[in-house]
């Protein structure tokens, strides 16, 4: 949930530069805190679909506002006399937009591998070596990793394939 | 020339979001989520106002002197964000005053005419 708030809050932020610079100077802080604020209370009160009823009328009147302060559109009682076609068009514009964002998002996030190993080492006790495998835990242990490192073989190979490590 | 007072009149019908931020911001200091929580309550939730309209109101407001801006202070309910509260001017009080009676003007002549369910034309009797 706090992901997907954070995701909705960057991608308003981001939006927020289709108003002209003075005004999102101005008020942007206050209208992506207030965006914010929005956003957890429509989640906590119906979840994920008012999550989208925010959205929905956020981006339409981003869009609609965003074309008045830049004077494309008539400003006075805007609002209430609307052009659908008009209206349709901003509405398209703004998904657009939003589809954009996300995927550049997507694009210049980089991917961030993970590795890990384990390294068994026996333990020698005087002259005696106590072996691992010899132990019913060390046996579980060694044949856990054994399956993890199974399971995990294409997703390494990929990641190897991709990045072209030499192994 | 430019002495002269604005008249309240000529800035007549205002926009409905401006109106609501005019009546919030009424009787009390509000920042802008709190403008928007007050009109969301004030209407029961019929009446929300996304981001855009309302900074944007805001922003002819203060641009008109209907509103300005008090000093900044911390969210009680935010520890430490600051936020900006806005304040109705004197004549934005005017202004507001206006419109209200042009609407109540408009509400007597529509109810006269019977446009308000349970509610008698006027010279109806009483």
């Amino acid at each position: 949930m706090l992901l997907l708030l954070s995701a909705s809050a960057w991608l308003y932020s981001a939006l927020l530069v289709l108003y002209p610079k003075a005004f999102w100077r101005r008020y942007g802080a206050q209208m992506r805190r207030d965006f914010r604020e929005l956003s957890r209370e429509g989640l906590r009160e119906g979840g994920a679909t008012e999550l989208v009823r925010v959205w929905a009328a956020t981006l339409s009147d981003l869009v609609l506002t965003a074309l008045m302060e830049r004077g494309i559109m008539p400003a006075r009682n805007a609002q209430k006399s609307v052009d659908p076609r008009v209206a349709a068009s901003a509405m398209v514009v703004a998904v657009v937009l939003a589809a954009v964002a996300v995927t550049g998002a997507s694009l210049w996030q980089t991917p961030i591998y993970e590795a890990s190993a384990q390294v068994w080492v026996d333990q020698e006790q005087g002259d005696q070596q106590t072996n691992l495998s010899g132990t019913v835990e060390g046996l579980q242990t060694i044949i856990l990793t054994m399956i993890h490192a199974i399971d995990s073989r294409p997703v390494a190979d990929e990641a190897i394939q991709r990045l072209g490590l030499q192994m | 020339m430019g002495d002269q007072a604005p008249i309240p009149e000529s800035y007549l019908p205002l926009t409905p979001a401006v109106l609501d931020i005019m009546v919030a911001l009424g009787d009390e200091e509000l920042h802008g989520y709190a403008i928007m929580q007050e009109v969301r309550r004030r209407t029961a939730g019929k009446r929300r106002l996304a981001p855009g309209t309302h900074y944007r109101s805001l922003k002819q407001m203060e641009e008109r002197g209907w509103v300005v801006e008090a000093e900044e202070r911390p969210d009680p309910d935010l520890d430490d964000e600051r936020r900006r509260y806005y304040r109705l001017t004197e004549f934005g009080r005017r202004v507001a005053m206006a419109e209200v009676e042009r609407l109540e003007g408009l509400v007597d002549a529509a109810r006269s005419k019977g446009f308000i369910p349970n509610a008698r034309p006027s010279g109806a009797g009483a």
